[in-house]
């Protein structure tokens, strides 16, 4: 589980924890509901700021994730040495492991208390 | 062993390429016309298009796509002309022409370039260059010359697809092997035919030479950023990325900082979209 801003809600995620309206009485969405995009937008509109998602990747995945990423990015720069190739390809290195990163389940740990308070 | 291909073949490829263009449908021909007179009410091209019940559709489904991120759907074609200007629609009234019906041979272009449109739009946003607009059509129809050759050309598109497998080279090397032009040019051929506006032009023939851009460059460079980043955000692997010339980072005045703000609003747009639904 992971308490996550909703901007960073994306669809195919599983609700873990029953979305609450603002005053915390009125179900909003129910725990193991898939997000859609539409899904999103409405719980935008309603004022959810955040929400509790399933954590479906283990931390195995999650690195195996990441470790394609490189490779993948290392493979397509090799030989592009130039000054904005490089500072496109380290660009790109930072954005997947912090996105990754975000969403992992080490970081969870750190976040377990929040996800009551979510 | 490949044979050069002499000025006299190229020319008889453009002469062949320009035929086999699609007409323009008599709405939009109108509507171009029009909007070429200036000093017309959108609501006048809203109702000439406006007859064109597909073509309307079309038109509104791309305005209220991610490509200008609108917090509210538009719901008229006047509404959206007067937002987004005269030259934008033409620009997406053309689209309309290039792409047709997205099959399946250029499924991947049509998703590259809507990648692409969106990346260029943001790129404005974020650099604060005011055409914005105007850049998300070029980075539509950025690689239109890939589609013209894909959609008429089929026995010479095999042939490309097959030296691109054999050298493990960019798309553009594998056209010049084997048409002796690359798709920028073929734009440029069709830009003239079409009379695009300059600033357009720009970015479609020199979005992988920006140097060689004289009279807008920045448009020039954001097709170019646009494109590189639409490639390595959905990077494959055996993918050949083309080079973005150091001129594009200077021209932009780019930074690293800047680079990772992009980004991160290209993943907001473009991570679960599914283009087949536009
Ligand atoms: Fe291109
Ligand atoms: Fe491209």
């Amino acid at each position: 589980m992971a308490c996550i801003p909703l901007e960073k809600a994306k669809s195919g995620m599983k609700l873990a924890e029953d979305v609450y309206n603002h005053g915390g009485k009125v179900v909003l969405c129910k725990k193991g509901t898939l997000l859609t995009e539409a899904i999103i937008q409405r719980l935008v509109n309603m004022g959810v700021e955040k929400i509790v998602i399933e954590e479906s990747l283990s931390t195995q995945e999650m690195r195996q994730l990441i470790d394609e990423k490189m490779r993948l990015i290392e493979e397509a720069f090799s030989g592009k040495d130039s000054e904005c190739m490089q500072m496109l390809k380290e660009a790109f290195l930072d954005f997947w492991r912090n996105k990754f990163e975000i969403s992992s389940p080490s970081i969870e740990v750190q976040d377990g208390k929040e996800a009551e308070a979510c | 062993m490949e044979k050069k291909q002499r000025p006299a073949d190229i020319l008889l490829l453009k002469e062949r390429l320009l035929e086999k263009l699609p007409a323009i449908p008599k709405v939009v021909q109108e509507a171009w016309k029009l909007i070429e007179k200036g000093n017309v009410s959108p609501s006048v091209i809203g109702e000439v298009i406006g007859r064109d019940m597909t073509l309307s559709a079309k038109v509104l489904r791309l305005v209220n796509s991610p490509f200008y991120g609108f917090p509210n759907r538009i719901g008229s074609l006047k509404h959206a002309i007067v937002l987004l200007g005269l030259d934008t629609i033409k620009g997406l009234l053309i689209s309309t022409v290039v792409f047709g019906k997205v099959t399946q041979e250029i499924k991947e272009l049509w998703a590259h370039a809507c990648d692409c449109a969106t990346t260029a739009g943001i790129i404005a946003r974020v650099l604060n260059i005011k055409e914005a607009d105007e850049l998300t059509v070029s980075g539509l129809l950025h690689d239109m010359g890939k589609v013209v050759i894909k959609n008429y050309f089929p026995e010479l598109d095999a042939k490309i697809q097959k030296v691109k497998r054999r050298n493990n080279c960019t798309d553009r090397e594998a056209e010049k092997e084997v048409l002796g032009v690359s798709h920028d040019d073929i734009n440029g051929w069709m830009a003239e035919k079409w009379h695009f506006p300059a600033t357009l032009k720009e970015g479609l023939i020199y979005h992988h030479q920006v140097k060689k851009a004289i009279k807008y460059p920045i448009f020039a460079a954001v097709i170019s950023l646009a494109d590189i980043l639409s490639h390595i955000y959905r990077l494959k692997f055996g993918q050949c990325l083309p080079i973005v010339e150091d001129e594009v980072c200077h021209i932009l005045k780019l930074n690293p900082k800047i680079i990772t703000k992009i980004i991160s609003e290209m993943d907001k747009s473009l991570y679960t979209f599914d283009w087949d639904e536009i």
